[in-house]
């Protein structure tokens, strides 16, 4: 069964219609990579997955419920889809570590000294332990990216939704977050990563999701979707331009 | 015990702005639970008996007939004749209780007190309600000019002239009518109608005979011109029931009159009147640190009370403020719209307006508050407006993607609220909300109009004393000054030690 699936959503704001009927679905494992041309739709769509933004119409299925029924606990649900923001959000005024910590206590209902081990344990895989009792301020871009991971991954989630989480880095520290990414992806993380890292999408992805005006214009495995065969004009283009 | 006292003050005044915030009306509780009035002559048997003490209500800001000493002691005219009836009539203790002059008639229909002196007139209109006593002084209006003066000696003279007067005083309606010729200047306190004569800005004053006689009694450079223009009398107030007790004192001061202590009285009080309407003026320095010295109990007790007032009203001021900017940034059009309406109101009319609404205004729909509690419920309604405001920019102010961050963990709105978007909004609402609480503490100064003994009112109250406004007008600046800047210390420290992680 599909750990995730769209129908038909369409999204408006005001007279703009950004989504205009999104049927789609992720595997349990699965590592879906979301790319297409920027105003085409894709953050819209990821941000209408756990909800942040909610969808005109349509349905969107997590887990075999439906997070637009009248009745759902939406916050349940969502602590089972870790989200990664292309600007970080880490909060502001907790050190690393307390970020980390935070959700995992307060959603979980974990001990303090539980979600302490655990934080510490996800800052150790990010490489950020040294760093766990700075505040967001003190540290780097690609550093508040691995810590935002770690506290994404601290609620033990069956997704992972990542919106362009390296366009907002440095080029050096890119390498560093894709890596972060890439051992999650190995370990079997069902990840959905709207990106413009054509590398990685090629490298790491199952399948690529090409939107574009609003629609899937293609979904396929990274080597047809790359391949000189497609012949796809919309794809074509978009390739050449970032290629 | 004094602490404690102050303490327990604080906290049932606290108590009760908050049932008001909650939309219960305090009823000032002023009443204690006193046995029902028994019959008349019993009632005077008891006072002479000692069993039961003589309660005697008094507002004591009117000298020379009642205010209160540089060591709070009550004094005056009424304290020492009112002492020296009830000694003659056999009555052992006296006790004054202090309240506001228009709560008298009321309080002594409520058999809250026994009698009240406070330079009462008698009129027609009170002895509806309560009975009063054979006339103890004559009163009625007169006409002061300065010494030197030899252009107006009569009614008629004012014509054209500055005459100063008291704000809401019966002198003005009265010169309106009889001499609507004279230019009125209308001052806010019984001493500044005599410096303004004494500076210049006046020309004359029209008041009460007594007052300005004893001002010329202790500050000289005036005198009294003319004849007095209406003849009002002063009498003392009694209980209707309270045949026994008044016809004690009716006899007692006509024995005093006969012999001779009652003179005594009303010429330490009010001076030798024939010669002391032209005293030499006291010789007075500038800046007096005796008016402060002589003082410093009452400008203490005034200190704490503002102290009190604005401890209170920042309690009350915050708590509006949230609920305000909270209601301003509620999805609940309804509630958004209230939140909208109370800072359009309240930051569009004065504050003076609104206190004078909360502490007069409200009583006329049974809502009687207590000066305190409508100070303070005031200055926090006011300031808790422009707080609205601060807490809803500061919240607007928070990135919006810490709101997305956490309720994608799965954190419900109010725990993100709490554990991220309040406390980093607060540490931006520092700086605003430290010069809100800046104005704040200005403001308290004005709740001295509803009566309240703070920090200025004590200060007017000394000045209507010893006429030295420089000095005491000086000192209480100073005093604000010191309590502004300690708050926009804390203010600063606390936003520096909570700015951590910026």
């Amino acid at each position: 069964m599909a750990l995730l699936s769209t129908t038909a959503i369409t999204k408006t704001f005001g007279p703009v219609h950004v989504l205009k009927g999104i049927d789609f679905t992720i595997e349990p494992g699965e590592v879906v990579a979301v790319i297409g041309p920027s105003g085409g739709g894709k953050s819209t769509f990821l941000r209408c997955l756990n909800l942040l933004e909610t969808p005109t119409s349509g349905h969107v299925i997590f887990d075999g419920e439906d997070l637009l029924a009248p009745d759902v606990d939406l916050d349940r649900l969502r602590s089972r889809m870790g989200m990664v923001f292309q600007q970080f959000n880490l909060f502001h005024n907790l050190t690393a570590l307390r970020n980390v910590m935070l959700p995992q206590i307060n959603v979980l209902g974990k001990s303090k000294e539980e979600a302490k081990a655990h934080a510490m344990e996800l800052l150790e895989k990010v490489g950020m332990t040294h760093r766990a009792n700075a505040y967001p301020s003190q540290l780097s871009g690609g550093q508040k990216q691995r810590i935002a991971i770690a506290r994404a991954v601290a609620m033990n989630p069956k997704l992972m939704l990542f919106d362009e989480p390296t366009s907002a880095l440095d080029p050096e520290v890119v390498k560093d977050v894709l890596d972060v990414m890439t051992d999650l992806a190995k370990q079997g993380m069902t990840m959905i990563v709207v990106t413009h890292e054509m590398g990685f999408a090629r490298r790491v992805a199952d399948r690529v999701v090409f939107i574009d005006g609003g629609v899937i214009a293609a979904d396929m495995p990274p080597e047809e979707f790359f391949s000189d065969d497609n012949t796809n004009p919309r794809v074509r283009d978009f390739l050449n331009k970032v290629l | 015990m004094k602490n404690l006292f102050t303490r327990y003050r604080f906290w049932a005044a606290l108590l009760a702005v908050i049932l008001c915030t909650t939309g219960v009306a305090a009823q000032a509780a002023t009443a204690d639970t006193t046995p029902a009035p028994a019959a008349t002559s019993a009632k005077l048997t008891e006072l002479q008996s000692g069993k039961t003490t003589l309660r005697v209500g008094t507002d004591a800001t009117f000298p020379p007939f009642e205010f209160t000493d540089a060591n709070g002691q009550k004094m005056g005219f009424d304290v020492d004749l009112v002492k020296a009836l009830a000694n003659k009539a056999g009555i052992k203790n006296v006790d004054f209780i202090q309240m506001p002059f228009g709560n008298i008639v009321p309080a002594l229909q409520a058999n809250q007190i026994d009698v009240g002196a406070s330079a009462i007139y008698i009129s027609a209109e009170r002895a509806k309600a309560i009975d009063f006593s054979d006339v103890y002084y004559p009163g009625g209006l007169g006409i002061f000019v300065a010494e030197n003066n030899t252009a107006i000696s009569s009614l008629a003279d004012l014509a054209g002239k500055k005459v100063a007067v008291q704000v809401g005083t019966k002198s003005v309606e009265w010169l309106e009518q009889n001499q609507p010729k004279a230019q009125l200047v209308q001052v806010q306190t019984n001493d500044q109608m005599f410096s303004s004569v004494k500076l210049g800005q006046a020309d004359a004053v029209v008041t009460g005979q007594p007052g300005g006689r004893y001002f010329i009694h202790e500050q000289g450079g005036l005198k009294q011109v003319g004849e007095r223009l209406t003849s009002e009398n002063y009498g003392y107030a009694f209980q209707k029931s309270d045949t026994a007790v008044r016809d004690s004192f009716n006899t007692a001061l006509a024995e005093l009159k006969a012999n001779g202590e009652y003179d005594k009285l009303t010429a330490q009080w009010f001076g030798d009147v024939t010669s002391a309407v032209t005293g030499p003026a006291k010789a007075h320095g500038l800046i007096n640190i005796s008016s402060i010295t002589n003082s410093a109990g009452p400008l203490w007790a005034g200190f704490v009370t503002t102290m009190e007032i604005i401890g209170m009203s920042l309690v009350l001021s915050m708590c509006f403020g949230l609920l305000g900017g909270f209601a301003k940034l509620s999805k609940i059009t309804p509630i958004r719209w209230l939140g909208t309406a109370y800072v359009s109101v309240i930051r569009g009319t004065p504050f003076i307006v609104q206190l004078f609404l909360i502490y007069f205004g409200l009583p006329q729909l049974g809502i009687q508050l207590h000066p305190l509690v409508a100070g303070v419920f005031a200055l926090g309604l006011y300031s808790g407006s422009y707080v609205t405001e601060i807490v809803r920019g500061a919240i607007n102010s928070v990135d919006k993607g810490q709101m997305e961050a956490a309720r994608s963990c799965g954190m419900s709105s109010g725990a993100a609220l709490r554990h991220i978007i309040v406390p980093q909004a607060f540490l931006r609402m520092l700086p605003p909300l430290g010069n809100e609480f800046v104005s704040l503490t200005k403001n308290s100064a004005l709740v001295s109009f509803v009566t309240i003994s703070e920090l200025f009112l004590v200060g007017q109250t000394i000045i209507s004393r010893t006429f030295d406004a420089l000095t005491v007008y000086l000192f209480i600046g100073l005093v604000y000054y010191v309590i502004t800047n300690i708050i926009g210390f804390i203010a600063n420290t606390l936003e520096k030690k909570l700015a951590v992680y910026i």
